[in-house]
């Protein structure tokens, strides 16, 4: 029988030979790449909410202070989402005809909850506590990035375990004073106490156990 | 290729009374003969053996999907019993593998001539065990999805897999053993596949062939190259034949499980895994050799080794059990004395001893050479064995952990239907495998066979010539 | 210990004035939350549905993200962790209630009422949620514990499958409806004076509910008023109208006695102040010389009081009065006590036991005034007058015992009550019958067709928690509220009086037994709130914002202080003891006998659809979802019957068939039986509904409620299946749970089991622990008296699924914290020895080093940490643990999980997924709450007031909790005791949790021979 194969045939054999061993070493990088990116951690995808809530304006420029709305902060586990009743704090007296705050009205009139989407969202087996943070010197800036910018709020790190793990290594790169805490412009000032004075001053021993987290 | 000059004397080894090729050989009777299998189109008895397999495999494919989707609480596993058939499969099936890369890696390097035609054989029963054994780790995990935890790669997560475990290394172990073992297979089968090839009726398979056979002409630089080559796959393949069932050994003899927790674990299971091994390519080499028409290559003369091998080997398991239960009485340590005296006498006290008498008996036929070439004693002989070896590792895991420190945890065991659907299915599974190997692969590795004959022509001849040049001095001498 | 108001938040609850507003309409009702009690339509459309806000659609505060987590999302996101999350919704509240803070629990003082009287109560509750109970330390009757059945309350909260709504003849109807009825019915039962009234209720100690049945009484001259329980406690007050001529409460101080003899009375457990006395009993277990009491107990089955004894004296049930008998007459006859004249001619021949009898007589008469003898509710009143008669004698009735005016009505509430109420309203004289006692109809002895009888009452109203038996035959069914949901009031033994107070709004419009009766006492316009506390506002005195702070401080602390009772003097009348002695028959029980047990779990049976309970092992069996047939291993043989056989029972011509189990231990010639078992189970259930046990009820007539001869037992075909969870009973001489006598241990101290402990010989040196925490556990074998609240509060605290029969028949069952229960000494007469059995944490722990992926590792503080979303399931780990407390998620347990019973999960621990392994972690959670509390007021955790659940509810403080660095803790002195011990030392694993060994004090007159 003659022949089917011509000598190019060793060639192209070669060729496939190598992209075999290639292909599989190019899928691992790109899989490893990919977890790295922002795409696979969620991050700076602004998120539509039921309600136009603007942090540029309430944070920025009127410099409400975080704590104002995010109530529990301090205290609890969780920040603390604001009651309808507090947007009407501020709303029964100003802007009670916008047709922005219409939605607010409605759900306050209704007593239903305003359904938020939830933009920062950990998984379930982590047990993350904001009192503990706050009060040890890690600003609100530091995790949840310039809000005061945003204007529909967007995860603006990525919120993986190494990520947490690095500032529970190493916290001292970003202590700042509890008076600048919810402060989304602060900068370290010649003559502000150093990171290991802020360590010693609010006692901070981050802890890498397990349990610390995953309970 | 090969030259033709038909050798009216049978072919013998001058050193051997019992010949490793019968009958009046040449290279292309050779050929011929060893590439008929292939050639041939399969069988009434090969249709059947093919459907029951595929049944099997059918039945395997089932209990697996079971298993992932209601979880390992579809086997009988409990606490204390959380290890049962997955491991014992597991290491079962591994053990298997061991006679091919011996046969075919140890013997390479030590020139044992008579394995060149068994070894394909060997090889790929390994092949195929190996694959089946990488299955059951993986289904025995309580979350499949997440075993590439197993492996050590930079993970967001910041976390590594725990080196002191035996786990990760049986992963390790495994996949090297299988690449390894898959390239070997794949490099000792390139000229047969080119002689396939050339032979080959139909373009379709010449075409099929021709891919594989990766354009083998078998000049002499490819002969060169590939010898090399060869050679250092045997060389690296060796080490394996130990590491990979010394690593499985340690998933045992690391934790502190009474009946588990003992030095001599490593050793005696590599015995076993070869014995085993050796049991299965008896088991498959002597139904299959008629059919396909490989009397004159595969000899009684192989038949006669591999049983010595199986004696060898099965003298060494029984050591490797004697040595346990003396450890355990010799220990004094009441948890140990006790677990073994339950393997012996508790619930599962009849496996065991069933165990005894194919693994440590059985093998003691091949003491006497009648027996050895009593193919219906050889078969059934083996085949006890293969059984035999499941039932070791039965005993080692379920009695064990079922009888451990705290009597308050000591709990019954009894496996489900997906147990055994796993077990079985495996079977099936390995079966088609089998099939197909012998249907489209030529059996029997003809280029080492044309080989071995021209050295046994070789040998012949100098011989001979070395009478003709003696015969004329003795005159004188007269 | 600081009072509960500065250790809880205080609630203020208030009922709404009336308005027609709130939920239902026609009645205020409880608050849910406090938005709701503002009267919030939307919560009012919800109210009306399945689910509470916080359950289902209208999710509040951080619900939802606990929900998910609970419904465990868990490893589904940590398996996929590339792929895109669900969005996940945040509901804040719309007003913000001013005492709840979206993930700081609070916690509620309360009380329930088991047997009528109070156990104390705190609750927390998650956003209006409650999710555990704990005892109240400043309850008489708590102090701080609970026993095992008010742990799984929460179960019966949440369950669907409860009576929902008002329904007469099975079509609904409004309460309002009900309401207007009844008042109509009650005004013309007044006409005739009540004839044809029969009100049959639950034992209770409600001062309030005392005034309505006053009111009722007045106003219905000639109604029936009577209480029922299956379980009755008559024998103790017909005990004490015999001896002191009035109903009394006994109530005994242990830790001041130095002898007890229990005539088959399990006080550890059984009895309204049981959890109380078990403490006081413990107290006086404390291993030294002359301060140690010895507990005899004369018992036929083997009860958890039994497991405590220093000799227990096995004998038919029957056989305990004779018992009695004999030791008063060697009372009277050789140690000539005063006031015993007249029983020195008392002589039963009964000389196989007399040895037993001379030993006890002298031990009790040697400790006079410091010896007590105790009879059991199931023994008849002859036994508690004797019991009385020797307390005198001895003067232990002074010196250790308080007699209180029953709270409860001291009426026959037993099976006698179902007979005549049978009879009447079968010949039709009931014309109105309210039932609020619980399932009167499957409880009903033989003979009783109170089914039937119901079924013809025109007007029978039934306050319902579940479809039962009763429900099916009564006219009106009424949701019954969880006590949890109700308003109501109760007091203690001792008197001390509770305000019980709803943890959340009753979820399926459930009414209070004040609801039912309110109408016939001409206050059906009065909702239970308003009854309560008007009723205390009177006692009180006092009105206005006045009143109002002091009935918050009540609800606060959970008592009402100055309520206490003081003791009754009493004097017994020998005379009146000596007749009824005279007139006990001596002939001695032939035969087989029936002995039937109230049921450790089910209790009278209104447990059983308690998953938790049903899932709990027996104490002394093991068994798990169902009773069995109780034999001594020497009956069994004569019988020739073997475990997991099935026999028929055949007891005055009826009869059923059980499996056998053949406990060591238990008394010859007698078969025990459980009662409360073999109900249908109904609903949606781990378990489909199957013979869950068998129901001992088929056997009991009234004349014979407890124990019986005349009983037949024959070997039935086929098997009889139960599931327990541990099959071997025998520690095979190994040293496990430790036990020794007195004199054994004062002649070994100090090198008591010095190979059990100390440092191992290490290859490397072992691992430095310099963190300021070092947790650690340890247990006293000596204090525990194995009645498993700690198993059960274990799987409260730490979300633990109930895996149901089949699995738990497979070995599977998922408890981290179990109670194993071993004999030692012969099977006729062992010692049972109870021993708690977590993870040990050890300091080496075999477990760690062979998980692949490092889920399980270890803390600087000493935790070895199970990290479930890093566990892939090789189950190496469980393999290697030589203590066996790991458990493995063999299957999904959560898609079992109702929405309803998720609200009472703890949110503080993740719910587990099919495939991981779990164990116990030392209540890690509470730690690190603790931890971060304290880090944020910048001082260190107080690790004295840091329990872990199975340390918090323990009784008699068996297990405690802390840390190894405060040197004079109590967990830290225990790890110093001369007792301790490490289980399987000699692995070296180095355990964190140190055994204590149980000791011993027998009478040595009854040691040897």
């Amino acid at each position: 029988m003659a022949w089917i194969f011509t000598p190019r045939a060793n060639t192209v054999a070669r060729v496939v030979a190598v992209g075999l061993l290639a292909a599989p070493a190019l899928g691992v990088f790109l899989l490893w790449a990919y977890a790295r990116s922002p795409l696979a951690q969620n991050m700076r995808q602004p998120v539509a909410q039921p309600v136009q809530f603007d942090h540029r304006h309430h944070a920025g420029d009127e410099a409400i202070d975080c704590r104002y709305c995010h109530s529990t902060v301090e205290v609890s586990s969780s920040a603390g989402y604001p009651s309808v009743a507090t947007c009407l704090n501020c709303h029964s007296q100003i802007w009670t005809q916008s047709p922005l705050l219409e939605p607010v009205r409605q759900y306050y009139f209704a007593d239903r909850p305003i359904p938020w989407n939830r933009v920062h969202d950990l998984p379930d087996f982590t047990y993350f506590n904001h009192s503990i943070h706050v009060s040890k010197g890690v600003g609100c800036v530091t995790c949840h990035g310039r809000v005061d910018l945003m204007p529909s709020v967007q995860q603006a790190h990525p919120l993986s375990m190494g990520w947490c793990l690095d500032c529970h290594r190493d916290p001292m790169p970003h202590l700042r004073p509890l008076e600048a805490i919810t402060s989304m412009r602060w900068q370290p000032r010649p003559g502000d106490p150093r990171p290991e004075e802020l360590a010693r001053l609010y006692d901070v021993q981050p802890r890498t156990n397990c349990t610390t987290c995953h309970r | 290729m090969a030259e033709g000059r038909v050798s009216e004397t049978p072919t013998r080894d001058p050193l051997e009374p019992r010949p490793l090729i019968e009958g009046a050989q040449s290279p292309e009777s050779l050929t011929g003969s060893l590439l008929r299998p292939i050639e041939r189109g399969p069988g009434r008895v090969w249709w059947a053996l093919f459907f029951l397999t595929l049944g099997g495999t059918g039945l395997f494919a089932a209990a697996i999907a079971v298993t992932l989707v209601r979880g390992i609480g579809a086997w009988g596993n409990n606490i204390p019993v959380a290890w049962a058939f997955g491991i014992i499969d597991f290491v079962w099936w591994i053990g298997f593998g061991h006679a091919g890369t011996l046969i075919s890696a140890i013997l390479v390097l030590f020139q044992q001539k008579w394995r060149a035609s068994v070894n394909r054989f060997a090889e790929a029963m390994t092949l195929f065990a190996v694959m089946q054994a990488g299955l059951f780790p993986m289904l025995h995990l309580g979350r499949p999805w997440v075993f590439y935890w197993l492996v050590p790669y930079p993970s967001t997560l910041r976390v590594w897999p725990q080196f002191k475990s035996a786990l990760p290394w049986d992963m390790l172990a495994i996949t090297t053993y299988f690449t390894v073992s898959l390239l070997f297979w794949y490099l000792g089968l390139l000229p047969d596949l080119a002689a396939a090839r050339d032979r080959a009726p139909t373009p379709r398979r010449q075409f099929w062939y021709g891919l594989f056979s990766l354009g083998w002409t078998g000049s002499a630089r490819h002969w060169h190259h590939w010898r090399t080559g060869y050679l250092l796959l045997a060389a690296l393949a060796t080490p394996l034949v130990l590491s990979v069932h010394t690593i499985v050994s340690f998933d045992f003899a690391i934790a502190q499980v009474p009946g588990w927790h003992s030095t001599i674990f490593p050793p005696y299971f590599v015995a076993g895994a070869i014995f085993s091994g050796i049991a299965l390519v008896l088991t498959l080499l002597l139904p299959v050799r008629g059919p396909l028409g490989l009397h004159h290559v595969i000899t009684d003369k192989h038949v006669d080794i591999l049983t010595k091998l199986l004696l060898a080997t099965g003298l060494m398991v029984s050591y490797g059990y004697l040595q346990e239960h003396f450890f355990a009485w010799y220990s004094g340590d009441e948890y140990e004395m006790a677990a073994y005296a339950f393997k012996r006498t508790g619930t599962w006290g009849w496996l065991f001893w069933l165990q005894m008498f194919t693994n440590v008996l059985v093998p003691h036929l091949f003491w006497f050479s009648k027996l050895r070439t009593n193919l219906v004693v050889v078969w059934f002989a083996a085949l006890a064995v293969d059984i035999g070896m499941w039932l070791e590792r039965f005993t080692i895991i379920v009695p064990s952990l079922a009888h451990d420190f705290l009597p308050r945890s000591w709990e019954h065991y009894s496996p489900t239907w997906v147990d055994f659907g796993l077990l079985f299915g495996s079977m099936g599974f390995f079966g088609l495998l089998f099939l197909l190997f012998l249907k489209f692969i030529p059996p029997v590795p003809i280029s080492e066979v044309k080989e071995l004959h021209h050295d046994l022509k070789e040998a012949l001849e100098e011989k001979e010539r070395r009478e003709r040049t003696e015969s004329p001095l003795r005159e004188k001498e007269a | 210990m600081p009072p509960l108001t500065d250790r809880y938040p205080l609630p203020v609850l208030q009922d709404p004035p009336r308005t027609g507003t709130a939920g239902a309409g026609e009645r205020p009702r409880a608050w849910r939350s406090l938005e709701e009690w503002r009267g919030s339509p939307e919560l009012a459309r919800a109210a009306e549905r399945e689910f509470p806000p916080g359950a289902a659609e209208s999710l509040q505060g951080l619900d939802r993200r606990r929900f998910l987590q609970l419904a465990g999302t868990t490893a589904a996101l940590a398996g996929l962790a590339a792929c895109k999350k669900p969005a996940e919704k945040v509901m804040p509240y719309t007003h913000q209630p001013p005492d709840v803070t979206p993930g700081i629990p609070n916690a509620y003082a309360t009380a329930w009422t088991p047997e009528g009287y109070a156990a104390g109560l705190v609750v927390t509750s998650w956003e209006g949620r409650p999710t555990k109970v704990e005892g109240n330390p400043d309850h008489p009757a708590s102090l701080g514990a609970t026993n095992h059945l008010a742990q799984a309350l929460l179960v019966d909260l949440y369950d669907t499958t409860r009576v929902r709504g008002v329904k007469l003849r099975g079509t609904p109807r409004s309460f309002k409806t009900y309401l207007e009825e009844q008042v109509e019915r009650a005004r013309r039962l007044e006409a005739s004076g009540g004839e044809g009234l029969w009100l049959l209720l639950e034992p209770s100690a409600s001062p309030t509910r005392r005034e309505l049945l006053d009111r009722i009484r007045q106003r219905f001259p000639r109604a029936r008023v009577e209480t029922y329980h299956a379980l009755s406690r008559d024998n103790v007050h017909e005990g004490a109208r015999l001896a002191f001529g009035r109903p009394l409460e006994t109530r005994v101080r242990y830790d001041e006695a130095r002898v007890v003899l229990s005539l088959d009375a399990d006080f550890l457990t059984q009895g309204p102040f049981a959890l109380r006395e078990a403490r006081e009993f413990a107290h006086s277990r404390m291993p030294e010389r002359g301060a140690m009491s010895r507990l005899y107990v004369a018992e036929s089955h083997f009860s958890v009081t039994g497991m405590n004894a220093d000799h227990r004296l096995r004998m038919k049930p029957s056989e305990v009065e004779r018992f009695a008998l004999a030791v008063l007459g060697e009372l009277a006859r050789s140690h000539g006590l005063p006031g015993l004249e007249r029983f020195r001619e008392l002589e039963l021949g009964w000389p196989e036991k007399v040895r037993e009898v001379r030993a006890v007589a002298g031990d009790l008469a040697r400790n006079g005034d410091r010896s007590v003898v105790v009879a059991g509710t199931r023994q008849p009143p002859r036994v508690h007058a004797v019991a009385h008669a020797l307390n005198g004698a001895l003067g232990s009735q002074k010196r250790l015992i308080t007699l209180y005016e029953p709270g409860v009505d001291a009426g026959r509430g037993g099976p006698e009550v179902l007979r005549e109420l049978a009879e009447a309203a079968s010949a039709g004289r009931v014309d109105t019958l309210v039932v609020t006692a619980s399932d009167p109809v499957y409880t009903a002895p033989v003979g009783v067709t109170l089914g039937a009888a119901l079924s013809a009452v025109p007007n029978a109203v039934y306050l319902a928690f579940r479809e039962d038996e009763t429900a099916k035959h009564s006219a009106w069914v009424l949701p019954a509220a969880h006590v949890l949901e109700s308003w109501g009031d109760t007091r203690a033994v001792d008197g001390t009086a509770s305000i019980i107070q709803p943890l959340i709004q009753p979820l399926f419009q459930g009414l209070t037994e004040l609801d039912v009766l309110s109408p016939f006492a001409g206050v059906a316009d009065q909702p239970p709130y308003q009854l309560v506390k008007g009723y205390w506002q009177r006692r009180a005195g006092a009105a206005g914002p006045a009143f109002d702070d002091t009935w918050d401080q009540w609800l606060a602390v959970g008592t009402i202080p100055g309520t206490e009772a003081p003791g009754l003097p009493a004097t017994v009348d020998v005379g009146a003891v000596d007749a009824s002695v005279r007139a006990f028959a001596r002939k001695p029980s032939q035969g087989l006998e029936l002995n039937l047990l109230p049921g450790y779990k089910v209790h009278d049976g209104r447990y059983f659809h308690n998953a938790w309970l049903q899932e709990m092992p027996d104490p002394l069996t093991m068994l798990s979802w169902g009773n069995a047939a109780l034999l001594s291993p020497r009956t069994a043989e004569r019988l020739k019957l073997e475990p997991r056989d099935k026999v028929k029972l055949t007891f005055r011509g009826r009869w059923l068939e059980a499996p056998v189990y053949v406990l060591p231990g238990h008394a010859d010639d007698t078969v025990s039986l459980e009662l409360g078992w073999g109900r249908e189970w109904g609903g949606d259930s781990p378990e489909p509904p199957a013979d869950l046990g068998v129901n001992a009820y088929l056997l009991r007539h009234a004349d014979a409620p407890w124990f019986a001869d005349g009983l037949q037992v024959e070997k039935v075909e086929g098997h009889g299946r139960y599931a327990t969870s541990q099959d071997h009973w025998s520690m095979h001489g190994r040293e496990i749970a430790l036990q020794d006598t007195l004199d054994e241990y004062e002649k070994k101290k100090p090198e008591y089991l010095q190979h059990l402990k100390g440092p191992v010989e290490k290859l490397y040196d072992p691992f430095k622990y310099g963190e300021p925490y070092q947790w650690a556990m340890a247990v006293d074998l000596n204090l525990c008296i194995g009645c498993g609240a700690c198993l059960v509060a274990c799987q409260a605290e730490n979300n633990i699924p109930v895996v149901g029969r089949e699995q738990v028949e497979r070995g599977r069952e998922m408890y981290w914290l179990r109670v194993d229960r071993y004999f030692e000494g012969s099977p006729e007469e062992p010692h049972a020895i109870p021993q708690p059995m977590m993870c040990q944490h050890c300091e080496a722990a075999p477990c760690e080093y062979v998980c692949p992926v490092n889920a399980t590792v270890h803390s600087d503080e000493g935790l070895n940490e199970m990290v479930y979303n890093r566990c892939i399931g090789t189950r190496y780990c469980s393999n290697n643990c030589p203590y066996k407390v790991r458990r493995f998620n063999y299957l999904d347990y959560r898609p079992r999980v109702t929405e309803l019973e998720k609200l009472g999960f703890n949110p503080d621990v993740t719910v587990r997924m099919r495939g991981v392994m779990e164990k116990c972690t030392y209540c890690v959670q509470r730690i690190e709450r603790a931890r971060i509390e304290a880090r944020k007021a910048r001082r260190p955790i107080d690790t004295e007031a840091l329990e872990s659940a199975c340390a918090q509810v323990c009784p008699t403080e068996a297990i405690v909790f802390g840390s190894l660095h405060a040197r004079d803790s109590e967990v830290a002195k225990r790890h110093r005791d001369p007792r301790h011990y490490a289980v399987l030392h000699e692995l070296g694993t180095r355990p964190r949790t140190a055994y204590l060994a149980r000791i011993k004090n027998p009478n040595p007159e009854l040691e040897h021979g």
